[in-house]
């Protein structure tokens, strides 16, 4: 015989926070267990969606906050889209995360936490790293493609402050240049930070509320500090909600917190409008193109700040190519990659894995050549997880700038341009302490 | 947190599957590691890479970033994805004994 399950009394904090949602107010439909990738996922037999809200209604928060549940929950929010009562179970994962001691936090999250509040960046790369990782990188572009071009660091009164992600400057270092391109060729008066510059936010991914404040409140004092006029959000899904949550937070303590920033998606629809870069669709002939919906840039976007990216990356896409075919379902209903709410870097990789089963088919059903997407993750996901795990993936991926960069045709620099950037660069890594050679230079660290 | 066993020597690891500890670094442990990284024999130009990533861990307490590593062992990072396929971040990391880097790499 089964016991029978008597409500218990929650501790006053988090009764206060779940009494925001009425979790009694929940018809027990089972719509979201539906729409929801966790369902089914072996290792977590006996849980889903449905049945965790009933433990919360019931007071069973331990049960919960020690599963896994709220950590294999890519926070992308087809429950709540279909949730006929509205409840916001995104938000609800994510207090339940919060809930976790610290030093149960899975795998390395926390401590990226720790370091970017640290360091100012989630791997703790050093200053003198960065400036010679940005140095370098931007010599060869100079040198092989892009006469005068260099990566401006603080420059003052920028249009456009830009945040590198870690793993780029850690590891996928080239994958930075497309952006790089795209500045050159609209000649854009752009800059990066030289302190708190991480894109990323894993603060959105542990719950830890206080930690994605502060890193929207530090994106806030670089805006003011260097006076500039718009900051481009990042475009990983986590770093770009995250950042936008934590600015409201800030605007709410201080109106004067708020500041001019821009989607990806807006910044190149607003640069091929404005004829600032010029692009030739020829180089993709032959190739079929298909979009993925970013969870946090489309469906929770829209749900929590009234706009979600749908539109305009396809316009953008139909820019660089002539064949273009949706995934199924899509927009607001497009299944998650399988990597959100930290899925990615997490120690959960098969069931990330199995979380991606909907995107893999979605996929191959389309019978695209190339997956076009807006968010690393998203990115890494399907670019490497899924093929891992999955047969047949005979397709590429792309993220929509480096599509952008790619379609380029760009207009040379005059050779007044190229002199004066030089002398820029110049004055600028001696500002910094960055000693530049011809060839080599100088490896700090090393 | 787990524990492992391999020729007489015992690893503590992480969820990750890394070493707990960099005190804990052995040859053995990169033998243990070789085979669930799809290595099937170690080379110098494996052992360079390891060693160059111990050295700046001890005197940083991180790894390099890969611009860095590719420069001072001369070699281009599609080599270094072909020595250690899952790549420097995660394989080369795991098998010199230094932790899993905390980025989305």
């Amino acid at each position: 015989m089964q016991e029978v399950i008597e409500p218990q009394r929650l501790p006053d904090g988090i009764r206060e926070y779940l009494a925001g949602f009425d979790l009694h107010i929940c018809l027990t439909c089972g719509t979201c267990t539906n729409g929801c990738p966790i369902t089914g996922m072996p290792g977590m037999e006996g849980w889903d969606t449905r049945k965790v809200l009933r433990m919360l209604a019931l007071g069973m928060l331990e049960d919960v906050v020690q599963s896994r549940f709220p950590w294999l929950c890519t926070g992308c929010g087809r429950c709540v889209h279909g949730c006929p009562m509205n409840i916001d179970i995104v938000a609800i994962m994510g207090r339940m995360k919060s809930l976790r001691p610290r030093d149960q936090v899975p795998g390395i999250l926390h401590k990226g936490v720790e370091n970017v509040l640290n360091t100012g960046n989630n791997m703790a790369i050093p200053r003198e790293d960065y400036f010679f990782l940005m140095s370098d990188m931007g010599r060869e572009l100079a040198e092989e493609e892009c006469p005068g071009f260099y990566v401006p660091i603080d420059r003052d009164n920028a249009e456009i402050l830009f945040f590198p992600n870690s793993k780029e400057v850690f590891s996928d270092n080239d994958d930075m240049i497309w952006w790089w391109k795209i500045f050159y060729a609209a000649r854009e008066n752009w800059t990066i930070p030289s302190e708190n510059w991480e894109a990323v936010d894993w603060g959105l991914f542990t719950g830890n509320e206080e930690a994605t404040r502060i890193l929207a409140a530090r994106k806030i004092d670089l805006m003011k500090k260097l006076h500039i006029h718009r900051m481009i959000m990042p475009d990983c899904g986590g770093g770009s909600y995250g950042c936008r949550k934590g600015m409201k937070a800030c605007v709410m303590e201080d109106p004067n917190n708020r500041i001019e920033h821009i989607y990806l998606y807006d910044y190149l629809k607003e640069i091929i409008e404005q004829g600032r870069v010029t692009l030739d669709k020829s180089v993709n002939e032959g190739k079929v193109f298909t979009w993925h919906d970013s969870c946090k840039h489309g469906r929770e976007l829209e749900r929590n700040f009234g706009h979600g990216y749908f539109e305009e990356p396809r316009w953008i896409i139909q820019q660089c190519v002539d064949r273009f075919v949706e995934l199924e379902p899509t927009r607001a209903n497009n299944y998650c990659c399988g990597a959100g709410g930290g899925n990615w870097p997490m120690p959960y990789e098969k069931e990330s894995a199995y979380h991606a089963r909907h995107k893999y088919r979605q996929i191959k059903n389309s019978q695209a050549h190339v997956v076009v997407v807006g968010c690393s993750n998203c990115r890494d996901q399907i670019m490497k997880r899924i093929p891992k795990f999955y047969p047949d993936c005979d397709y590429e991926v792309k993220y929509i700038w480096q599509l952008v960069a790619e379609t380029l045709v760009i207009t040379p620099w005059s050779s007044r341009e190229i002199e004066r950037a030089e002398e820029e660069a110049r004055a600028q890594w001696e500002r910094l302490g960055v000693e530049m050679e011809e060839e080599e230079q100088h490896l700090p660290g090393a | 947190m787990g524990q492992i066993e391999f020729k007489g020597k015992s690893f503590e690891i992480d969820e990750d599957g890394f070493i707990s500890s960099f005190d804990q670094w052995c040859p053995e442990w990169v033998d243990y590691v070789k085979n669930s990284e799809g290595i099937s024999e170690l080379t110098e130009e494996h052992w360079k890479v390891i060693h160059v990533l111990q050295d700046y861990y001890k005197k940083h307490g991180i790894a390099p970033m890969v611009r860095i590593l590719t420069k001072v062992t001369g070699y281009k990072l599609k080599y270094i994805y072909e020595l250690f396929p899952s790549g420097p971040g995660k394989g080369a990391c795991k098998m010199a004994g230094l932790p899993k880097p905390t980025g989305c790499v």
